[in-house]
Parts: C-alpha cells; structure tokens; sequence
C-alpha cells in the first residue's frame, strides 16, 4: 500500500504500525527458519566434531570477506556475491571428500552462518543495514544445496555412475546450485508480494532481473571453487574467486554511476522549483504515484526508472515559460499550450541526452488518450504521467480524503477522453486501498492501538 | 584512415610472416581438439567486442592466449590466434583486417620461444611453479611485442615517436593485463585438472559480465556528464548572458587546476564547480535579472542569493563534495567583504576562491548591451590590481600563469545574436559594485552611476572607477 497516499488522505501510524510495517510476516517465517536452520546445524557440528577444520576456516574467511565486500544497489538492496558462492561451495564439496551425512549439512550451515555473523560486524557497528532477510535466504540456500547434493544424489550414487567423471560432477553442481538460486529468486518474490503489491510472478520476474549477470557468476563461482579446491588444495579460494570480484568491483562502480545519475536528474527536476515555476515536491509526487501505478500495470524494472525519470522531468519545459503559471498547474490550460510545453521539456531533455525513452514520454504526456496524431498509440508511460500529474494538480498536494474524492471525480469525468480509463482506474484503486489503511489507522488511533 | 606505402608494405610483411609462423605451428602441432577449441574461444573473445572505451576487449584475449600455452603449447596457441583472422566487423577496411589477424599471431610466435626457454611445459596434468613463471613471462613478452608492432603502424601512419606510443600504451594497462594473464593460468588448471574446454565456461563468463557491466559504468558516466551540462544550460533559458559564461569559467579553472598540480579526481570536480557556479540564477525571477534602470535593496539581495540557491540545487548530488563549498562561496573576497558569509583569507574555500578569479575575468572580457568586452591586457591588469583585496594573489598568479600556457577563448561575437535589444539592458550581476570592479566606461552611465550608488551595505566601494 502506497505510503504517499495514505500520508496524503490523512493516514496516521499509530505507535506499534512503525514496527510493524517494517517486516512482514512472510519476512519473520523466513528469519525463524533460517534461525532454526543454524542452531540446528551448530549443534550438530558441536555434537559430532568439526571435520577437515583447514577446509571449514579457508571457507570461513571466504563468506567473511564475503560480507565485509557487499554491494549496496540504489533501493537500498544488499547482495554479497562472494559469501553466497563461497557458502554454496563449501555446501557442494561433500562428495569430493567422501564425506556423506547429516552431519556435513550442519557443518556447512555453521560455517556459512558464522561467517557470515563475523563479516556482518564491522557493518552494524557503521550502523549500516544488515539485511537479515538475506542472510536467512543464504542459510536456507545453503543447506539446501548440500542436502540435494549430498544427501540425495551423491548418497543415491554408490556405484559413481557420474561420480567418476569430473565433467559429469560439475554439471550435476551446475545444475544443483542453479537450482537454488532460482529457489532463492522465488523467496526474495515472496518477501516482496507481501511488502507491496503486484503479482507474485511479476515480483519472481523482477527478481530474477535485478543483477542476472551476478547471479550466473555466482553459479559458475561456486562450481568453480568446489572442484577448484579438489585439484589444487585451499590456494584456490583466494585465487578462483578474483573473476567474481572483478565483476563485482564492476557492478559496483555501476550502480554508483546510477545513483548519482539519479541525484543529477533530481536537480534538474528541482530546477523548475527553485525557479518559482512548479510547486515544491510537486515532480517527486508525480513520479513516486507513477512508479507505483506503472508497477501495478505492469511496467517492466528497466522502463519504471525511464518513468520515474520522466515524471520527475515532465514540467521541464516550463523553464521557457516568461511567467509562472498559477500553482505550476497545467490541468488548467489548454490542450495546445499544454502539448507546447510538452514538446519544450522533451527538447530540453534531448538536448540534454538522457537516454532511453524519457524524452519520449515527456513529449507526448499531454497527448490525448486514444488519437495519436499519426495514429500510434501515446506510450502507457505518458498516459500514467497525464493522470498521476492531473491528480497531484487537483488535490494541490494537500491531505484529506474528500479533496481526494473530488479529484477522482474530476478525472474520471475525462478518462476516455483525455486519460486512459485503465489508468485512471488503477489509480482509483490505490487510492481506496490507501483510504482502507487511513480508516483503519484512525481506528486504532482512536482506541490507543 | 588512409594508408600510405609503407604501411601498406609493414602489413602485408606482417601478414606473410604470419602465415608462415601458422604453418610451422600446423606442421608441429600434437592436441588438436584442444587447439581447436582454444581456437573458438579466441574468436569468441575477439568478436563480443564490448562499446568499452577501455582496452576490456584484449583483456579476454590475454586469458586466452597463456591458457592456450599451458594447455597446448606454443605451435596450439599460435594456430589459436590465427582465428583472430576470422572476426568479422562491419566495415573494416582490409588492410585493418589483415593486420588485426596477423598481430595477434605474431605476438604469441614470439612469446611461445620465451616460454619454451622459460622452461615451460604443455599438456601435462598439473600446473608446476615453472609453467607459471614461464607463462607469465611469455605473457609480458606478448604485450610487448604487441606495442612494438603497434607503435610501428602509428609511427608509420601518424609520425608519433615509437617509445611514447610504447610508453603510453604499455604502462597504464600493463598490470591490469598481467592480472587477467594469471586468469589464464588459473583457467588452464582447471582445464588440465579435468575439465576441458568447459572450463572456459566456468571461468570466463564473470569476466564476460564484469567487461558488460563496466560498459554499462562507462555509458552511465557519459550520460551523466550531459546531464550536469544540461543542468549548467538550464540557466541559459532565462538568463542569455550566461550563455557560454559557464563553459568558460569552467576552462578557465580547470587550466588553473592543472597550474595547481590537481590530482584528476579533484580537476574533475573542479570543472563541475565553475560549470554549476552560477546554476542557483535560476532561483532569480526573470524580471529582476532582466530589468533595465536600478536595482532596489531587495533585488540586490534577491540576486545575491544566488550561490546559496546554486547549493540548494546541487546539494544532494554527493560525488560533487567540493565542488558544492565552492560554489557557495564564490562570491567570497580575499578582505572579507564578500557575500554569502563575508568569509577571508584562508576560510574561503580553495576552489571558490579559484573560481573567484576566473568568473571576474569572464565578465570582464565579455561585452554587454550597456559596455563593450574589456581586452584581455586590461582584464589581466585588473585581476592584478585587485590581488590581495579582492581575489588570492596565489589564485591570481595560477589563472595567469594558466593564461600564458593555454590561452584564453573569448566569448564569441554571433554568441550575442539572441540578446534583447538595448532598451532592456541586463545588469549582470557580477559587475554589481562590492562584487568585480565597476568598468570605466560605465562611471558615464547615469544607470550605472544609479547602480553604484545603490545599497552596498555601506562597505566601502572597492574598485570604483579610477
């Protein structure tokens, strides 16, 4: 549920919403199992003995370092590549030893997790996000990888109808570890779905494109530094996992370049502002609403950052404007003079090269729905624009659920016309579940929830 | 590029000693499924050529090539990098073709003699501390022999001295390439340990993404350069004098950066500072920046806050660090007697106060519709009278200093074509009194004079018409 919009319609989080808002239940089943998971595992291998203790402390300092290295995506997602390869393969290694057993699952779970509690130290003491949740995946992964690996193939194969073959062994890893990744893709959708809205396999597939590249260099790490390990000894951690650092190194300059991208087009957003021509967090408004609305229509990951960059944009080209227009609004004016504007910001924009359809999506916002002028449909990105930027226009900002009302109304009296009716009625949609939150946070207000 | 002779002659020379090397390879080489294999590898390497503009590209190559001694000897990686002949590129003239083809052949020819005398040996099991130690050696050798071959082209092609091309060729990426050349050798061990040329996919597809991704890192920092310029220009849209003021000031401190010996980093952010200085103008309404006659008290202040608009702006883009102190305060002066914060001396931050300087001198030598454009001996002249009150005579000496060594670019005459007539006459702000020297000319102007006269704060009017 849009935290903007139930702000806006005079939402108020009574004391315990806070905490609560913070972790969903589907996110603490996860954080139990993990928890189990590695108290089982430490006991087992306090029970029975740490077997190979080189083996288990070279793997150790591997998801330590691991974790001290960890990449901070611009949302505030924390991967740790190289603790999530050297966990799994530490997890892979059993049929090479010619260890098999309950007791090599607890061991490499312990292992993983300890490391893993060591390297997140320096990180909470910088009171720096932990990211629990991902730790609890990794743990789950983990075992899981050793208990299909271990435990029903390499155990089911006494003969060494593959085992032999070192080919055949690191094909059976691939696909082993492959598939936990992909059952590690799946729980990170399911945290998601019950964080904020969207189907789950819109939430599996924008998981799986948040870093694919990372994650095949993680599955071809992982069987890389299992079989590694077996032909030249411990040596080969620190050296078979360089390629997976330079793609991390990689990534990371990335996603630094991204996040001051998106500082940059802040500026420029902010720019009409300090000019006297838009309202104060008028763009920021528009482009949170429209992030939000093109997620639940279904804008794929990549394009919602063209739309967040163009709803941020969109009254760019009131900077050629020789007064400001009353309250920045263009709802008001006429189509003309809004297409104007339009067609002004999107040259400002192409001037300023930003890439992809940004420009695009800015030009045609003020394009009534349904009669292109050469007949092409208005990009859904400039139809999300035109309502989200109408409703933002019509409630001035301000709280209140009636003001709320009657803007819908005004809107819904032009979907068809000017607004595209699916839109508009997605917006209506997140404004009542928005509603539903404000009366049921008053509620508890009221009763001193 | 057009080929003269004896390029033509160097290639085709190349060429045939090329194929003479492959077919001696041919003639003594044992594994060829391995051969071959190394052989698809390099062409696959080669041909996922990358938008990069670093040399990412030859660095997969590299692996490849110390892979393929360790793996399949000298006479294997020399038939391995003939399929470097086989990369199709749109477009290529042949002679490039040729010469792209037979280099890489080339270089590993020689190389395999340096590993074979480095006592390296193939096709064994394991990987001996010899074999690494030969291999590596062969490897810088082949980066060599590659620059020395190249340097000939460029000598040939553009005159350049051989030993500079060397020089800037081999020693930025040299340790990078040995880096990637020890991913060779840790691809062999894997090869050889019993994998065979699956190997190759295990270890080379991180590098295939981190090469994609630091593609995506480089296009991304394109980008954002236009949109800090794109930003610079937003406040051309209402103020035309500005427009190419910025740019200016912006060369202007980077030659007095280079002057200063700054590192690249911070030349970097220092030419984003005397690009954005003036970006918080957006923040004055039009009709004071546009207002013919006096400024009232208000207005003064009203345009007076432009530095601190400018950081309001830039504030939240974190990489500019610096950049965003200078451009607070550069409207500071050296006495004290500046605004925002009337800071002096050493306070003021270092790159406002290189900023000071280059933007004084900007207004100086551009023209207005009430003065014309001082000369750049008259402008000099007055940085020179005001070192020590108004601007930091270190700053003043580095800016003409930088003018001696580089030049000065002038605004442009035609730049003016977009200006209003001369009814509307645009006080530029920094010839506002307390703030640059008011120009000669001007002490005749009745508006002028009005101006001068205006509200200083009663500070003392330093600069005033001699």
């Amino acid at each position: 549920m849009s935290s903007q919009l139930f702000a806006r319609l005079g939402g108020r989080a009574a004391s315990g919403d806070r905490a609560r808002s913070k972790a969903s239940w589907q996110s603490w089943l996860l954080r139990s199992a993990g928890a189990g998971v590695v108290a089982w595992g430490l006991l087992e291998t306090v029970v029975t003995g740490v077997q190979e203790p080189a083996t288990a402390a070279a793997f150790g300092a591997l998801v330590v370092a691991g974790e001290l290295v960890r990449i901070t995506y611009p949302a505030g997602r924390v991967q740790t590549p190289l603790a999530w390869a050297g966990g799994l393969a530490y997890a892979l290694r059993c049929s090479l030893t010619g260890e098999s057993g309950s007791h090599r699952i607890g061991q490499a779970v312990a292992v993983v997790a300890l490391g893993m509690a060591i390297g997140a130290l320096p990180h909470a003491v910088a009171g720096r996000e932990l990211g629990v949740d991902s730790m609890a995946r990794r743990v789950l992964g983990v075992a899981a990888a050793a208990a299909i690996y271990c435990q029903l193939l390499v155990a089911h194969d006494a003969e060494g109808a593959w085992q032999g073959d070192i080919r055949l062994e690191a094909l059976v890893m691939l696909i082993v570890v492959a598939v936990v990744v992909a059952i590690d893709w799946a729980l990170r959708a399911a945290l998601a779905f019950g964080r904020t809205s969207g189907s789950l396999w819109r939430h599996f597939i924008t998981e799986v494109g948040v870093a694919p590249g990372i994650d095949a260099s993680v599955i071809a790490t992982a069987v890389t530094l299992a079989i590694a390990t077996s032909i030249t000894g411990l040596w080969a951690i620190p050296l078979f996992s360089i390629p997976l650092l330079l793609t991390q190194s990689s990534y990371r300059h990335f996603n630094a370049a991204r996040a001051t991208y998106a500082q940059t087009i802040n500026a420029l957003s902010k720019a009409t502002e300090l000019a006297g021509f838009t309202v104060v967090g008028h763009a920021r408004r528009v482009a949170d609403l429209a992030v939000e609305l093109g997620a639940v229509l279904g804008v794929g990951p990549h394009h919602l950052t063209d739309l967040e960059y163009a709803a941020l944009l969109h009254d760019l080209g009131q900077m050629t404007l020789t007064q400001p227009l009353p309250g920045g609004a263009t709802v008001g004016l006429p189509p003309d003079e809004r297409r104007q504007l339009a067609a002004a910001g999107a040259a400002l924009i192409e001037e300023a090269r930003i890439p992809g359809r940004v420009a695009q999506i800015v030009g045609r916002q003020a394009e009534p729905f349904g009669r292109g002028p050469n007949g092409s449909a208005v990009p859904l990105g400039s139809r999300i624009i035109a309502v989200t930027n109408a409703y933002d226009d019509l409630t001035r900002g301000q709280s209140g659920v009636e003001r709320s009302r009657q803007a819908l109304e005004r809107i819904d009296r032009a979907a068809g016309a000017d607004f595209d009716p699916r839109v508009v009625a997605a917006l209506r949609r997140q404004v009542a579940q928005a509603e539903g939150g404000v009366s049921a946070s008053s509620s508890r207000v009221a009763t001193g929830g | 590029m057009a080929l003269a002779r004896p390029l033509h002659a160097y290639v085709l020379g190349l060429g045939l000693i090329a194929v003479l090397a492959v077919g001696w390879a041919v003639a003594s080489n044992d594994s060829w499924g391995n051969t071959l294999a190394l052989g698809l590898l390099t062409l696959v390497a080669g041909s996922l050529h990358s938008r990069s503009r670093t040399s990412v590209n030859a660095s997969l190559a590299g692996a490849v090539s110390v892979a393929a001694f360790i793996i399949v000897g000298p006479p294997g990686a020399v038939i391995a990098a003939s399929f470097n002949f086989l990369i199709w590129r749109r477009g290529r003239p042949v002679m490039k073709r040729l010469y792209s083809g037979a280099q890489p052949v080339l270089d590993t020819f020689a190389a395999g003699w340096v590993y074979l005398a480095a006592g390296g040996r193939f096709g064994g099991e394991s990987v001996t501390t010899r074999v690494v130690v030969a291999a590596l050696l062969a490897y810088a050798t082949l980066l060599t022999v590659n620059a020395l071959l190249l340097s000939v082209v460029v000598k040939l092609d553009a005159g350049a001295h051989p030993f500079e091309v060397i020089r800037g060729m081999l020693a930025p990426t040299f340790l990078p390439m040995m880096g990637y050349g020890a991913l060779g050798i840790l691809l062999a061990v894997l090869w050889l340990g019993g994998l065979g040329p699956a190997a190759s996919i295990l270890m080379l597809l991180p590098l295939f993404v981190a090469r994609w991704a630091f593609a995506q890192y480089e296009a991304e920092q394109d980008a954002h350069k236009a949109a800090i310029e794109a930003l610079a220009k937003i406040v051309e849209t209402k103020d035309l004098y500005t427009r190419g003021h910025s740019e200016r000031v912006s060369h202007g401190v980077l030659k007095m950066g280079q002057v200063l010996d700054y590192a690249t980093d911070r030349l970097q952010a220092l030419g984003y500072a005397g690009l954005l200085h003036d970006v918080g103008k957006v923040g004055v309404p039009i009709s004071v920046i546009r207002k013919s006659g006096a400024l009232t008290d208000e207005e003064f202040a009203e345009i007076r806050r432009h530095p601190t608009r400018g950081v309001e702006l830039v504030g939240d883009i974190s990489f500019l660090g610096e950049a965003q102190r200078g451009i607070l305060h550069h409207h500071e002066r050296f006495d004290g007697s500046g605004y925002p914060s009337g800071l002096a001396d050493q306070e003021i931050p270092e790159f406002a106060r290189i900023i000071g300087v280059a933007d004084a001198f900007d207004s100086m030598t551009t023209s207005r519709s009430y003065r014309a454009a001082r000369s750049i001996d008259e402008a000099e002249a007055e940085l020179r009278r005001c070192r020590g009150t108004h601007f930091d005579p270190r700053m003043v000496d580095a800016f003409l200093e930088g003018l001696q060594r580089f030049g000065w670019q002038p605004q442009v005459a035609e730049q003016f074509a977009g200006v209003p007539a001369a009814d509307t006459m645009t006080i530029d702000h920094d010839d506002l009194p307390g703030i640059g020297s008011v120009p000669d000319s001007a002490a005749a102007d009745p508006a002028m004079v009005a101006v001068a006269g205006g509200s200083d704060g009663g500070r003392p009017k330093q600069g005033s018409s001699a």
